[in-house]
C-alpha cells in the first residue's frame, strides 16, 4: 500500500513538473529573462483617476433619475473597487487567456498559446470531477482564493502574479495525465490523445522558434 | 436536515410569472431607448403582410424575408402580423411577443425542470432564477427573434419529456412541430434544434424504441410543417447568411498567409500547423470556451450593445457563488439522479451556434444556455440552504447567509439601474447599438416632405428607410412597387434607396448643399455646422443623443 502511494506521488511529481517544464509560460520567461523586470509589474491601483472618474459620471447619471441615494449605495467607491478586484480575479479562469491568448503583454506571452496548454483541459475537468466531494470543495477553494493574485496586479491577464495559480491548475492536469495513463481505457484513445498533446506542443514550439521572434521585433 | 418547503407552490410559481411579466413588461415601450432596425424591419414587413399579404418587396407570404439583405425568419413576423396590423407599428406591438413569450418561457421552464428531477423546491428556484435573469430578460423584453425560437423550443422540450412519460404520440406529434417551427423563428436553432433533438433521442432510446410504431405517427405533422421550410434552407440567400456571419465564410488575408508561410520556410510545415482544420478549429474552440468564461457570464458581457448591460456580465455576481456549489456537489447529484445528464449536455450543446460565428463571443446565439445554467444556480441555492440548515457555528453561519444574499441584492440593484439608467446611454447609438435619433428625426421631417423637391437622409447610423415607413406608417401597397435594396455585394446587409421623394444615402455635403430645395438630415460629421452657407442652406433643427450630443442637423437649401 504504502509502495503504491509512493508510486502515484512520484508519477504525480514527475507528471507535474513535465507539464510545467512544456508549459509556455516558463518558455517565454526563460527566453525573455532579461527583459522582464519583475518591479514591472504594476500593482493594482484602488484610487486612480479613470476610476474615480467613471464612478462620478455613473452617480451624476443616476442623480437626474432622482435615484441618487440608490445610486449611490449601489455605485460608490467601495462596491465599484470590489467588482474590479473580484472582475480581475475572476479574469484569471478566462479560457482565452489560459489557453489561447495569454498575457497582454508580448513579453510574457506569445500571443498565440496562454500559459497552458489546450488539451490539458479535459484532464483539469477529468481530475476535478474524480476528486471526493470534500476534496473538490478544498480545491475549488483553494483556486478561487489563489485568482485573487490577478487582483494584485494593475494590468489585465498579467502572468507572474497568478503563477501560483497557473501551477496549482497544472498540478491538477498533471493528475489526469496519471490517471489517464494508468487508466483501463483502450490504448488506441491514450494514444491519440498523447499525439493531439504532442501535435499541441510541436505547434508551440514552432511558433516560438519561428513566428515569435518576428513579433517580438515588432 | 430539513430541505427548504415551500407552502402553497402553485401561489409561489403564480407570483414567479407576476414577477416575470412585470420584469418583461415594464417600459417595454422606452426600455431599450428606442427601436432598433431589426425590429423595425420585422414590424414593417409584419404590417405589409397584414395589409397586403405580401413583404416591403411584394413577395407574396414568403417564409424568408428578404429585408435588409439578412433574410429574416418568418415566424416572429408572422406572429407580429395581427397585432401591428390593428393596433398600428408602436414600440408596444413590436415588443409585445417576446415579453409574452418571455413570460410563458419562465412557466414552461417551471414544467420542464419539474418533469426532469419531480423536485418541486428545485423547478419554482429555477423559475425564479429565470424569471429575473439579465440574460433571459436582455431578449425578451426588446424585439428579438430569439425569444420567439426559443419558446418553441422549450416548448418542444417538456412536450417531449411528456410524452415520454405518457407514452403519447400526440404530444411527440406536438413537441416535434414546436421543434420545427423554431426552424421558422430563428437561424441560430437552425443548428441548435438538430443537436437537443438528437440529445433527447439519444438519453431516451429505449423509452422510444419500446414504443416505436405507435411513435412513428408523430412525424407525420411535422414533417408536412418542416417540407414548405426546406427550400429556404437550401435557397442562395439562406446560404449567403451562413456564409456572411460564420467563420466558413471567413478568408484568411494574403498578408498574414504570406508572411507565415515565408517564415515558416518549408511548405510541410506551413500544411501541417497552419491549415484550415486547425487553425478554424482552434479558432471555433476558443469562441466555444469563451462562453463558459467568467469575463462573459459574470463581468464584461458581450462587446455589441444591443446585448450587453454595463458594468457586468450575462449573470448576477452572486451566481458566481451559486455555480460554484453546484460545481462542488454536481457529481453526486448526477449519480442520484441520471437527468442532471441531460442538463449537461443541454448546456454544453448551448454555444455551439454561436462558436461558429465570427464574433468571439456572443449571447443572443448562446441564448439557450440561460436554461440549463438557472438549473444549476437554481440547485447551488438549493444546495447551499441545506448546507447552511446543517451548520452549528452561528459566526461561519452569519457569513455564509450573508455574503450571497449580499452580494445578490448589490447584484441586482446595479441591474437595475444599469438596465434602466446606465445602459442606454451607453449603447444608444448605430446599426450595433439602439439606432437612437431616428423616430424624433421622423416627428420633424414628415410634416415638411411636402415642401421640398427632394428629402436627402444620410446612411451613416444605417437603416433609416425603414424606420421612416415604420414611423409614418407608410402603406406598404404603396411602398412595394418602389421598393429597392442597394448593396455593396449580394451578401453584404444594404439600405432602402428611397419612396417618394426620400432618397437614404451618404451624404457628401461638399457637393450636395449645391442641390436646390431639398432637406438635409445627416451626422454633424456629414454636415458640419461650419459649413453650412447661410447663403444657400439654413440650420432648421437638431436632434440630440439622450447624453446631449448631437445626432442630426436638419438642413434645408434654397
Amino acid at each position: 500500500m504504502k509502495s503504491d502511494s509512493a508510486k502515484k506521488l512520484f508519477f504525480l511529481l514527475f507528471a507535474l513538473i513535465m507539464v510545467i517544464l512544456s508549459s509556455p509560460w516558463l518558455w517565454v520567461v526563460v527566453r525573455n529573462r532579461p527583459r522582464l523586470p519583475f518591479s514591472q509589474t504594476g500593482l493594482f491601483q484602488i484610487r486612480t483617476p479613470a476610476r474615480l472618474d467613471e464612478i462620478n459620471t455613473f452617480q451624476g447619471e443616476i442623480n437626474k433619475t432622482g435615484l441618487g441615494v440608490w445610486g449611490k449605495m449601489t455605485v460608490n467607491k467601495f462596491t465599484w473597487m470590489g467588482k474590479e478586484i473580484l472582475a480581475r480575479a475572476l479574469e484569471s479562469f478566462d479560457t482565452h487567456y489560459l489557453f489561447f491568448e495569454g498575457d497582454l503583454d508580448l513579453s510574457k506571452s506569445t500571443r498565440s498559446a496562454g500559459p497552458m496548454f489546450l488539451l490539458l483541459l479535459p484532464l483539469v475537468i477529468w481530475s476535478f470531477w474524480d476528486l471526493s466531494l470534500k476534496k473538490r470543495a478544498g480545491v475549488l477553494m483553494l483556486l478561487v482564493f489563489l485568482s485573487f493574485s490577478g487582483a494584485l496586479a494593475d494590468q489585465h491577464y498579467e502572468t507572474f502574479i497568478r503563477l501560483p495559480l497557473i501551477i496549482a491548475i497544472s498540478a491538477l492536469s498533471a493528475n489526469g495525465l496519471v490517471k489517464l495513463l494508468f487508466c483501463q481505457r483502450q490504448w488506441k484513445w491514450k494514444a491519440l490523445y498523447f499525439l493531439l498533446l504532442l501535435f499541441e506542443f510541436s505547434r508551440f514550439i514552432h511558433d516560438f522558434y519561428l513566428h515569435y521572434p518576428g513579433r517580438l521585433r515588432g | 436536515m430539513k430541505a427548504l418547503k415551500f407552502k402553497n407552490n402553485l401561489w409561489f410559481l403564480l407570483l414567479v410569472l407576476l414577477v416575470a411579466l412585470i420584469f418583461r413588461f415594464f417600459q417595454i415601450n422606452s426600455k431599450p431607448i428606442s427601436l432598433n432596425w431589426d425590429e423595425t424591419t420585422f414590424a414593417y414587413n409584419a404590417f405589409s403582410i397584414w395589409k397586403t399579404g405580401r413583404d416591403e418587396y411584394g413577395n407574396k407570404f414568403p417564409l424568408s424575408f428578404r429585408s435588409i439583405g439578412d433574410y429574416k425568419c418568418p415566424a416572429y413576423i408572422y406572429l407580429m402580423s395581427p397585432l401591428v396590423g390593428i393596433f398600428g407599428l408602436t414600440e408596444w406591438t413590436v415588443r409585445f411577443w417576446p415579453s409574452l413569450l418571455g413570460t410563458l418561457s419562465v412557466g414552461l421552464f417551471f414544467l420542464i425542470v419539474f418533469e426532469f428531477f419531480k423536485d418541486r423546491n428545485l423547478a419554482l428556484l429555477s423559475a425564479l432564477v429565470l424569471a429575473i435573469s439579465p440574460w433571459h430578460l436582455q431578449f425578451t423584453r426588446a424585439g428579438a427573434d430569439v425569444s420567439v425560437s426559443s419558446f418553441f423550443l422549450i416548448l418542444g422540450i417538456w412536450l417531449f419529456l411528456r410524452s415520454i412519460n405518457r407514452r403519447s404520440w400526440v404530444l411527440l406529434s406536438i413537441s416535434f412541430t414546436s421543434f420545427v417551427l423554431t426552424f421558422y423563428s430563428y437561424y441560430g436553432e437552425r443548428f441548435f434544434t438538430p443537436l437537443i433533438l438528437a440529445v433527447l433521442l439519444f438519453y431516451f432510446r429505449r423509452e422510444i424504441w419500446v414504443n416505436k410504431e405507435k411513435y412513428f405517427f408523430s412525424l407525420i405533422l411535422p414533417i408536412a410543417l418542416f417540407v414548405p421550410i426546406f427550400s429556404s434552407l437550401v435557397s442562395s440567400g439562406h446560404q449567403g447568411k451562413i456564409l456572411m456571419t460564420t467563420i466558413f465564410g471567413y478568408q484568411r488575408p494574403d498578408e498574414y498567409l504570406q508572411k507565415v508561410k515565408k517564415e515558416d520556410s518549408f511548405r510541410f510545415i506551413f500544411n501541417l500547423f497552419h491549415n484550415v482544420p486547425a487553425e478554424y478549429g482552434l479558432a471555433i474552440a476558443d469562441r466555444y470556451l469563451n462562453h463558459f468564461s467568467p469575463s462573459f457570464l459574470f463581468s464584461k458581457g458581450p462587446q455589441d450593445n444591443r446585448q450587453r448591460i454595463e458594468g457586468m456580465g450575462m449573470l448576477y455576481w452572486s451566481d458566481f457563488i451559486f455555480l460554484a456549489i453546484a460545481l462542488v456537489f454536481l457529481r453526486e447529484a448526477v449519480r442520484k439522479q441520471k437527468n442532471w445528464g441531460l442538463v449537461i449536455l443541454w448546456l454544453a450543446i448551448s454555444p455551439l451556434p454561436a462558436a461558429i460565428t465570427r464574433d468571439t463571443v456572443h449571447a443572443r446565439r448562446a441564448f439557450n444556455m440561460v436554461y440549463p445554467l438557472s438549473i444549476l444556480v437554481g440547485f447551488g441555492i438549493l444546495t447551499l440552504i441545506k448546507t447552511i440548515n446543517g451548520l452549528k457555528n452561528k459566526f461561519i453561519k452569519g457569513i455564509v447567509i450573508f455574503l450571497p444574499i449580499g452580494l445578490f441584492v448589490w447584484s441586482f440593484s446595479l441591474y437595475l439601474l444599469s438596465y434602466f439608467v446606465l445602459t442606454p446611454l451607453k449603447t444608444y447609438a448605430g446599426p450595433g447599438g439602439w439606432q437612437y435619433g431616428y423616430k424624433q428625426l421622423v416627428t420633424i421631417v414628415s410634416p415638411l416632405k411636402s415642401k421640398y423637391k427632394q428629402i436627402i437622409i444620410d446612411t451613416s447610423y444605417q437603416g433609416p428607410y425603414i424606420y421612416f415607413l415604420f414611423f409614418e406608417q407608410y402603406p406598404p401597397a404603396l411602398y412595394q412597387p418602389q421598393a429597392e435594396l442597394v448593396r455593396e455585394n449580394s451578401w453584404s446587409l444594404g439600405e432602402g434607396k428611397g419612396y417618394d421623394n426620400y432618397h437614404f444615402r451618404p451624404i457628401y455635403w461638399p457637393a450636395d448643399r449645391g442641390l436646390s430645395k431639398t432637406l438635409f438630415a445627416g451626422s454633424p460629421e456629414r454636415i458640419p455646422l461650419q459649413d453650412i452657407d447661410p447663403k444657400q442652406s439654413r440650420l432648421l433643427d437638431k436632434i440630440f443623443f439622450p447624453d446631449g450630443k448631437v445626432a442630426f442637423h436638419i438642413v434645408e437649401t434654397f
